[in-house]
């Protein structure tokens, strides 16, 4: 899914005019009301934006439009981060392999009174290849533990980051994005192409 | 915003020649992951934040 920059003066880029821009995509999933749209307003700079996209599978059927939520935050002044919300798991509609393609990665919201989506969106990630991290949302402190235990019980790779993350708070919201990037980093680092490929050394984090 | 994005891509393809519209590269422009060197980028950037 490419990107188009638009010359609207309060959606524009911050950088210099005629410099190259880099667009990078984050999707945030999980159930219904758990946090995803409040996770990206927390740190994006405009509120979201719509996309209205037509699933492919129905494609003819003009009146079931899938709404993505987007919004975007700039990294530099040549980097826009976009993040989507992933449309809700149980909807058929849902076309998750155009919303993923090219993503960094995938932060997966749990709530522990809603955990079907999230289990669901986990394993498409996992099924998929892309990284991601599982950001517990209202989970206490008390049974953290017990919830990571039934999630690695459940076949979620161990390898997963699991933080605590309110997506209300702007800090807790980056601290969720930079736990993805370095564990998307790392994995895309054990998947670099060539010869080094088996070399079991460390990445420089 | 309120079009099919099927409608949209081709409006902005024609666009995008005309040069109304600049098209930004994205993060995979050479396949379905991004690269080393744009991870890292996007982790300075967010350490930034």
């Amino acid at each position: 899914m490419d990107y188009v920059g638009s010359r609207f003066p309060d959606f524009g880029p911050p950088g210099p005019p005629g410099r190259e821009l880099t667009s990078a995509k984050v999707v945030v999933a999980g159930g219904f009301g758990v946090g995803k749209s409040t996770f990206i307003r927390s740190i994006v700079e405009n509120d979201l934006l719509t996309m209205t996209a037509l699933p492919p599978e129905r494609a003819g059927l003009v009146t079931e439009l899938v709404r993505i939520q987007f919004g975007r935050v700039w990294l530099d002044p040549g980097l826009a981060l976009h993040l989507f919300v992933a449309p809700q798991w149980q909807d058929p509609r849902a076309g998750w392999n155009d919303v993923v393609r090219g993503a960094v990665g995938a932060v997966v919201l749990f709530d522990v009174m809603r955990p079907a989506d999230s289990v669901d969106a986990m394993r498409y990630f996992e099924d998929h290849h892309i990284p991601y991290v599982l950001a517990l949302n209202n989970v206490h402190a008390s049974v953290r533990s017990d919830v990571k235990a039934i999630i690695h019980g459940m076949g979620i790779s161990p390898e997963v980051p699991v933080v605590n993350c309110d997506p209300r708070v702007r800090l807790s919201v980056r601290e969720t994005l930079i736990s993805l990037a370095e564990h998307a980093k790392l994995d895309r680092w054990r998947r670099r192409p060539g010869p080094d490929e088996t070399t079991p050394l460390a990445p420089v984090c | 915003m309120r079009l099919p994005l099927g409608v949209v891509k081709v409006l902005l393809g024609d666009m995008a020649e005309r040069g109304l519209v600049d098209v930004h590269q994205t993060a995979s422009a050479g396949g379905d992951t991004p690269d080393l060197g744009l991870m890292e980028r996007v982790l300075s950037g967010l350490r930034r934040l």
